[in-house]
C-alpha cells in the first residue's frame, strides 16, 4: 500500500501520472531550501575586485542559487553567473567573476561553494566604484559528485 | 470558501504573511526532482520526458582544492538540454545534474 502526500493543481486530480499536475507530491523530491540571505559587497573600484565568503553550516556541498543586481539600484537581477557584454544596459559594468585561477587560494574559480564556504567575487570593469547588492540560497540537496 | 495546505515559517501568521514566508503553500506550486546523476566528460543522460525539461547542474573543479561552481558554464562545461537528453560537453570534470518535471520551452 502506498502511502504519502498528493496535492494537485487546480482542475487535475490527484491520481494523475504526471508529475507536473502536482504543487507537492511525496513520490517526489524537491529542493528544500536550507537557508538564505542578502548582502552587499560594497566599494568594488574601478578593475577591481569584491568577494563576500559565506559559512554554510552543512555537513555537506550544498545546492547553491545566486542573484546580483550588478547594476546598482537598477532593480534588476540576474541569476547566477549570466554573462553579459561589459557596459551592457542592464547589468552596467559589473559581472560575477568566474576566471580560472591557476594557482594561490583561489584556484579554480573565484566563485564557488565547497564543503565550509559559499564564495562570491565580482569584478568592476566601469569607471566609478560599485556597490553591488545579491541573495543566496543554499539548498538541502548536494552540489558534490 | 477556499481549500488547501499551508504552513508558515515560525513567527509568520499564515493570515497576513508573504508567500516568501511559507514553507509550504497548495496556493503555489513547487520544483519536482525527476533524477540527479554525475556525469564526467562528454556524456549524455536521456531524460526519458516528453518535454525539455528544466535542469540544473554544479560542476566540480579540482585544483589546489575541491570546489563546485554553477558557473563556468561557458568556461570549461558545456551542460544542455533537449527534448531527449541532458549533455555534458566538456574535457572531463564531472558535473553533478538535477533534472526537473517542469517544461523549459
Amino acid at each position: 500500500m502506498a502511502h504519502g502526500i498528493a496535492v494537485s493543481i487546480a482542475g487535475k486530480g490527484v491520481d494523475s501520472s504526471d508529475p507536473r499536475d502536482f504543487v507537492v507530491n511525496s513520490s517526489y523530491d524537491t529542493f528544500i531550501k536550507a537557508a538564505e540571505g542578502t548582502g552587499t559587497i560594497s566599494s568594488i573600484s574601478s578593475g577591481g575586485t569584491g568577494s563576500v565568503t559565506i559559512a554554510h553550516g552543512l555537513s555537506f556541498v550544498p545546492l547553491v542559487m545566486f542573484w546580483c543586481e550588478l547594476k546598482p539600484s537598477s532593480g534588476k537581477w540576474f541569476f547566477g553567473a549570466t554573462q553579459l557584454p561589459t557596459g551592457d544596459a542592464d547589468a552596467g559594468d559589473v559581472q560575477v567573476d568566474t576566471f580560472l585561477v591557476g594557482s594561490g587560494p583561489y584556484d579554480y574559480g573565484a566563485t564557488y561553494v565547497d564543503a565550509t564556504n559559499f564564495r562570491l567575487q565580482l569584478y568592476n570593469s566601469g569607471g566609478s566604484s560599485k556597490s553591488v547588492k545579491y541573495f543566496y540560497a543554499f539548498f538541502a540537496n548536494t552540489a558534490a559528485s | 470558501m477556499v481549500q488547501g495546505i499551508e504552513c508558515a515559517l515560525p513567527g509568520f501568521d499564515l493570515d497576513t504573511c508573504d508567500p516568501k514566508d511559507l514553507v509550504f503553500s497548495s496556493r503555489y506550486n513547487s520544483l519536482k526532482l525527476k533524477t540527479t546523476g554525475t556525469l564526467t566528460g562528454a556524456a549524455n543522460v536521456n531524460h526519458g520526458l516528453s518535454y525539455t525539461p528544466v535542469f540544473f547542474a554544479m560542476h566540480k573543479q579540482v585544483g589546489t582544492y575541491t570546489r563546485y561552481s554553477a558557473c563556468w558554464g561557458t568556461i570549461i562545461g558545456d551542460v544542455g538540454v533537449n527534448a531527449t537528453n541532458l549533455r555534458v560537453n566538456n574535457s572531463g570534470e564531472t558535473v553533478r545534474y538535477y533534472l526537473l518535471y517542469q517544461q523549459a520551452i
